[in-house]
């Protein structure tokens, strides 16, 4: 596809726990708000971002996406928006989030309401970007969210039950969403990595899988084409550390404590630790938002 | 016919999804889009308050009453952490049973969500193992 800049909103899925979802789309967020006026949505009832981010009121109010979402609301999407001190604004979970989703399942055109809700009226208008939070189940809030943004950035971490998460995501979201609308994969982003890649470890199995993958994750587009260049290993390159020519990259968004430190105190990571060297890979994954697609 | 979640975005009341918006904001494929795109064959009834309300009328095959009956049982504990119970009756409550709600289904029985609980992991073996060694090592 040929990557344009203009407003853009993307989700963050994969049906799978533990993944780094909520901190992945977070920290993207942040980045984005360097490069245009962002929204970041939280659509995970659980809203570990939103209280990650000091939001735990605003998590228990009485007025919720519901009251925005379902028929015969009261009240608009402004003003449940929240400003962060970090540059973007938040919209936020909700405890109440699991009974709009039973709601949002019998409603007419129950998984476009947040395009016609939330999207429609604000992206290109108040927001340049926006990013959504999902779930890591199937459901109307998933559902809500692909048919909004039209674009997805799905993380992933070692060991073979992600794999499983990512065929999971493709066969039960995104390939039925893809009846009926466009379902844009802007990139799979490997998460959570701490381990050396000239050994057969579990990062190694991730990357190699990701990285010399041919099937097709978009129309006429292999998966190997949508990982950043962060986490970008051609088959050569694996040949070369293998042969003790090419001293091994350290590919991936690496596990580093500050991460999990940055949202115990409410900030993303550039404003908890802004040297740290885990902040380029979510301005790269900010980057792939603005031109819709990994840039080689 | 299908079970696509997606069904709902078939032609009605439309609420945007099918007409294309603001030029800014829709990828150039989703301009060409038609109405037509999102036909689905089973819908016929352009005007409902809720799906549910037509979807007794129009289940043909016949989906009432439970698939065995509690006799063709075997009753066995199952050892489960709370929240696992917990994350399993979430589960049930906002996708399966929205889902059944929409087949026309009313009147599930808990054996017929544990029978099938249990045929998903027969049907997903390694997953089951993925998941147990995934528990060992955070444990």
């Amino acid at each position: 596809m040929a990557a344009t800049t203009e407003p853009r909103a993307v989700s963050v899925v994969i049906l799978k726990g533990g993944v780094g979802k909520s901190t992945t789309s977070m920290n993207l967020a942040r980045q984005l708000a360097e490069r245009g006026p962002t929204l970041f949505t939280d659509l995970d009832p659980n809203g570990h971002a939103t209280n990650g981010l000091g939001f735990g009121e605003a998590y228990r109010a009485d007025e919720d996406l519901g009251d925005v979402l379902l028929d015969g609301g009261t009240v608009t999407v402004g003003d449940l928006i929240q400003p962060t001190e970090y540059g973007f604004d938040l919209l936020p979970s909700s405890n109440e989030l699991e009974d709009v989703e039973k709601d949002l399942a019998g409603a007419m055109q129950g998984s476009a309401r947040v395009k016609t809700n939330i999207v429609d009226p604000l992206l290109g208008e108040q927001y340049e970007y926006m990013v959504f939070d999902c779930p890591a189940y199937p459901g109307m809030l998933n559902n809500n969210a692909l048919v909004a943004t039209g674009n997805v950035i799905i993380p992933l971490e070692p060991g073979s039950s992600s794999i499983g998460g990512y065929k999971r995501t493709m066969e039960r979201l995104i390939e039925p969403a893809r009846k009926y609308i466009d379902v844009e994969v802007l990139a799979v982003v490997p998460n959570k990595l701490s381990d050396r890649i000239d050994q057969q470890t579990e990062d190694r199995e991730l990357l190699e899988n990701l990285n010399t993958a041919t099937a097709d994750v978009n129309e006429g587009e292999p998966l190997q084409d949508v990982i950043p260049n962060f986490a970008r290993i051609t088959a050569e390159e694996f040949e070369q550390i293998d042969a003790g020519e090419l001293r091994p990259p350290k590919p991936g968004i690496r596990h580093r404590s500050a991460l999990s430190r940055s949202l115990q105190h409410n900030q993303p990571l550039q404003d908890y630790d802004p040297e740290n060297d885990q902040i380029v890979c979510y301005d790269e994954l900010a980057d792939i938002v603005v031109n819709g697609g990994v840039e080689r | 016919m299908s079970d696509n979640p997606f069904d709902d975005l078939a032609p009605g009341e439309s609420s945007g999804v099918s007409e294309t918006g603001d030029e800014s904001q829709v990828d150039d494929d989703a301009e060409e889009q038609t109405v037509a795109e999102f036909q689905t064959p089973e819908t016929e009834s352009t005007e409902r308050s809720t799906r549910a309300a037509t979807l007794e009328s129009e289940s043909d095959d016949d989906l009432s009453g439970p698939a065995f009956e509690y006799a063709d049982v075997r009753q066995r504990p199952l050892y489960a952490r709370g929240e696992t119970w917990d994350a399993f009756e979430d589960a049930v409550g906002i996708t399966i049973v929205p889902t059944l709600r929409k087949e026309g289904i009313r009147d599930e029985e808990i054996r017929e969500l544990h029978d099938a609980a249990l045929r998903l992991a027969v049907e997903e073996p390694e997953r089951v193992a993925d998941l147990l060694i995934e528990a060992r090592r955070r444990s």
